[in-house]
């Protein structure tokens, strides 16, 4: 099986020598009468992205790629006055991947869109400060993440970097207690437990099951190469970047100072971070199980604007529940024409848009929208009852016209009778 | 010389009206207890003519493809003035019709009607039940609605299991190898087209046959009068006859109305080709005896079963050598009274029985 | 009463020719009004009249049912309200949650209140939450209608 791949590894790797420097590197590490583990070289010229470019062992590593597997002698290749350096260890990996991608100028003849600041991000990072100033070797490093000698564009589904596979490249460290043992923050140990709080939540099982890139994954809140626990100016801003209505309306409401007094995370105050259940209308209000009694008492302002805000949402629920009610019923009967159908469609556009509003927390505001959406629905509900109630005047129309029949059906039997009495039935001839 | 004269006159001349108003001026019923059944077929008659009729104002509004079929009906059941009353009539009227075409085949058999000389009469009727029961399964897909697409799935799907042609007759059947918009526009050819031909034809034979060999009388009537024990009644066709049809064609009218107004037909839920099947899918009431029939026996022997059967039940009247003779055959009335109760038995379990 | 007593057979089938008569007006109402076309368009939702030239100004939008679904049309600015080309028509069933957008004069962009869409007027999301661009139709001028439709060309 290995000689199978390092075979198609070779023909890709004589294929693509077009691209590549021709490289005696290559050429020792493939064969395992020289290295034990060809895999590096292999992976390397297999679809590598440095590979792809162009560049070769010696772009990185330094050296003679022109000589040293035909004579026989590694050292001729590895070469330190051709360059060569042992490849770096951990403390020194990120200053090595950055002497090329923080070099504006270099970067610019590969890929000019690619950012160049990934290094001095890095720096201001956890994994970063850990790293330089702790000179913590566990923290995640360049080549942990984007892989050593297999690496992917992030636009690759292949790549470790991937959007919907970057939830499990970070769990491969923050997911094991053993590994994440002694870290804190804020005093706490940090929990390894939120990959699987992530899986269940919304945005979880859009990325990680339907494959919807347009969810977040884990750099969406916490970035990419500058991750630090969100200690972001304000939580609602991540989000917003997304929900970006609930965010505006958020910075208006009467929460927005006082949570920000006591230190509450804004948007997961109630709605979690990694784990977020799909929003539900049973969070908000004064029954038991809703958020808002968790702060607010009966008798203040907040307890009575929450259950404001929740009646009125279930007032426009309930409208709508009877109207498309009515309209089923109308469409089952066949009188629905698709009019009614079509304005029951708006009217629910008010119930989409009520939960986004109420994030102003302002019952004024909330009633505005619930009160255009009962309007609507309560007009659509009275054209599908009189759609329903054409049915009645066919019923008329019915009777009269079962008259006339029965009264056809009477002279009929009238005039039978007159004619059989004119008639002998009897039959005398043969 | 008056101007309906002068009418009559002028048609006499090119078509010979003198010899049909003859005819039918001569032209008498048999009047006895058992006549009432005699108007049975000329209902089966009238209601294919209501199925006409609705049927070319439905043709006027339908559209026939897999996008268009469901609107269109609702359509024509919700926008179209009086479109829900025709397209209601053409339902109930469809399913009359074949009820009706049953009880006229089931009294011609137990009457024996179909003995010397009436048997061609017989194998056109026959012929005329597999047609209107053609009608009727693909006048039932034509709406698009998630019932009728998956009945006329489980339907079409015992083509399979005709011998050497199945695989050809059920791509045939279906205008591909699943039920899609091209089984709907091909039914649709069917129903509107090649079905109405083929029975104008047949039709025509069985009337003409009809008219030739006038009513038969049951052999027990005919033994009474024989004997002498009751005189022989005829009724005139013109105006008894007819008057008495007209009134049962009144009253068919005045029922189906008042189905049709007070149950207007309904639409269903669209055809969704990707949703699952649910458990309990049936056929049209009509086909139920026989598709119940296949829970109980292997696939095969019911399909072959059904086949036999029907074939025997075409050319059975040539074997009733006892009702040519003039006697009397319990057995064949033995025969007609199971296939009745069979029928009936299964289709009620097919409706009752639970987990159906 | 001075009338003549009218013999009873006539009287029949004065009644029988009435009767019929009822019953033949009572068919053939129906029948004719179902001929008549109605003024509502036809059924079938692959192409709809959503509104006649001149009906729009330059930079305007308008919402129409198409189906049973809304749709939105578009007079671009500077676009030619008698030429088809001027026009660009949408589903305006947001792809995130299925709010109806709107057309933003200001933005010239189509908008979705419900989350904060943006859809530029080619239907591509500009930014926000929907996941994938507004579905295209098709426009087209037959006398003065403007017709919409989501066939394929």
């Amino acid at each position: 099986m290995r000689k199978i791949l390092i075979f198609l590894n070779l023909l890709a790797a004589g294929l693509s020598t077009a691209y590549a420097k021709s490289s005696s590197c290559v050429d020792c590490h493939l064969s395992d009468t020289w290295v034990s583990d060809t895999t590096i070289a292999s992976d390397f010229i297999s679809g590598d992205i440095h590979f792809r470019m162009g560049l070769g062992c010696s772009d990185c590593h330094g050296g003679d790629p022109k000589r040293g597997f035909e004579e026989g002698d590694p050292d001729l290749a590895m070469n330190p006055a051709k360059g060569y350096k042992t490849p770096p260890n951990r403390l020194g990996t990120p200053e090595f991947c950055g002497r090329c991608h923080s070099d504006i100028e270099y970067m610019k003849r590969y890929n000019p869109r690619l950012s160049t600041d990934q290094l001095s991000l890095y720096r201001t990072s956890v994994h970063g400060k850990q790293l330089f100033m702790e000179k913590d070797t566990k923290v995640a490093i360049c080549t942990d993440c984007h892989g050593i000698h297999n690496i992917l564009p992030s636009s690759d589904s292949r790549s470790l970097v991937y959007h919907n596979n970057v939830p499990e490249t970070c769990r491969q460290c923050h997911g094991s207690p053993q590994y994440m043992k002694g870290y804190k923050y804020n005093g706490k140990q940090i929990p390894t437990d939120q990959y699987e709080e992530y899986e269940k939540s919304i945005h979880g099982i859009l990325v990680l099951e339907k494959g919807d890139n347009s969810a977040p994954a884990c750099n969406n809140c916490h970035g990419n190469h500058g991750a630090t626990p969100p200690n972001l100016a304000s939580v609602s801003a991540a989000c917003g970047e997304c929900h970006a209505a609930n965010r505006d309306f958020f910075n208006a409401s009467p929460h927005k100072e006082p949570w920000k007094e006591l230190g509450y995370p804004e948007c997961e105050q109630c709605h979690g971070n990694h784990y977020i259940k799909p929003a539900g209308d049973e969070m908000i209000g004064v029954a038991e199980g809703a958020l808002c009694i968790e702060c607010h008492e009966k008798g203040d302002d907040g307890y009575a604007a929450a259950a404001g805000m929740k009646a009125d949402i279930d007032s426009l629920e309930h409208a709508l529940a009877r109207a498309e009610e009515t309209v089923k019923e109308a469409e089952k009967r066949g009188v629905e024409g698709g009019q009614a159908r079509f304005d029951l469609g708006a009217a629910k556009d008010n119930l989409t848009r009520v939960r986004s509003v109420l994030h102003t927390f302002d019952p004024k505001q909330v009633s505005e929208v619930t009160s255009s959406g009962i309007k609507v629905a309560g007009e659509v509900e009275k054209t599908a009852l009189k759609a329903l109630g054409d049915i009645k005047i066919r019923q008329i129309g019915l009777a009269i016209s079962l008259i006339v029949v029965l009264f056809v059906a009477l002279v009929l039997w009238g005039k039978i009778k007159q004619v059989d009495s004119e008639t002998d039935f009897v039959v005398r001839d043969k | 010389m008056t101007g309906m004269n002068k009418l009559y006159n002028w048609w006499n001349e090119r078509v010979d009206l003198d010899n049909l108003l003859a005819f039918l001026k001569h032209k008498t019923v048999p009047h006895h207890r058992h006549s009432l059944w005699y108007y049975v077929g000329g209902m089966c008659l009238y209601l294919f003519i209501v199925q006409v009729i609705t049927g070319i104002l439905l043709l006027l509004y339908y559209k026939p493809t897999a996008e268009a079929a469901y609107e269109s009906v609702q359509y024509i059941m919700t926008e179209v003035p009086f479109g829900w009353l025709v397209r209601s009539i053409h339902s109930y009227a469809a399913n009359l019709f074949i009820g009706l075409i049953f009880v006229h085949m089931f009294s011609v058999f137990l009457m024996k009607a179909y003995r010397r000389p009436r048997e061609l009469t017989w194998i056109t009727g026959v012929l005329l039940l597999l047609l209107a029961m053609g009608f009727g399964f693909s006048g039932y897909l034509l709406p698009w609605n998630q019932l009728a697409y998956l009945a006329t799935n489980v339907g079409t799907n015992f083509a399979i299991m005709t011998p050497f042609i199945g695989k050809w007759l059920l791509v045939f059947l279906r205008g591909g190898t699943e039920v899609t918009g091209a089984t709907l526009t091909r039914f649709f050819g069917f129903h509107v087209a090649v079905l109405p031909g083929l029975t104008t034809a047949v039709l025509g034979l069985h009337l003409l046959f009809v008219q030739r060999l006038g009513m038969s009388v049951p052999l027990s009537i005919e033994k009474e009068i024989a004997e002498g024990k009751a005189p022989r009644k005829e009724i005139p066709f013109l105006p008894n006859f007819l008057y008495r049809d007209i009134l049962g064609w009144t009253l068919a009218l005045g029922l189906i109305v008042l189905l049709s107004s007070l149950f207007p037909w309904e639409l269903g839920e669209k055809a969704d080709i990707l949703k699952p099947a649910p458990p309990h899918v049936r056929p049209e009431w009509f086909f139920v005896f026989m598709y119940q029939t296949l829970k109980y026996v292997p696939k095969a022997v019911g399909v072959f079963g059904f086949a036999i059967a029907g074939v025997a039940w075409i050319l059975l009247p040539f074997f009733d050598w006892k009702s040519n003779r003039g006697q009397p055959n319990k057995l064949y009335t033995v025969i007609g009274v199971f296939a009745v109760l069979y029928m009936a038995a299964l289709t009620l379990i097919g409706y009752l029985a639970p987990g159906e | 009463m001075g009338k003549e007593k009218i013999p009873r057979r006539e009287a029949i089938n004065y009644l029988l020719g009435a009767g019929i008569g009822a019953l033949g007006v009572a068919t053939l109402i129906p029948i004719v009004k179902y001929i008549i076309p109605p003024a509502a368009s036809g059924a079938g939702t692959s192409s709809v009249s959503a509104a006649k030239v001149g009906e729009l100004g330059p930079n305007q939008g308008k919402i129409f049912k198409f189906g049973n679904s809304p749709g939105i049309l578009i007079l671009k600015p500077g676009g030619d309200p008698s030429s088809a080309l001027g026009y660009v028509a949408f589903t305006a069933v947001c792809t995130h949650l299925n709010c109806t957008v709107q057309y933003r004069e200001d933005l010239k962009e189509i908008w979705c209140a419900c989350h904060n869409g943006h859809f530029d007027l080619n239907g591509k999301v500009m930014s926000g939450p929907p996941p994938t661009p507004l579905q295209e139709f098709r426009v087209a001028i037959k006398g003065d209608e403007i017709f919409v439709s989501s066939e394929e060309t």
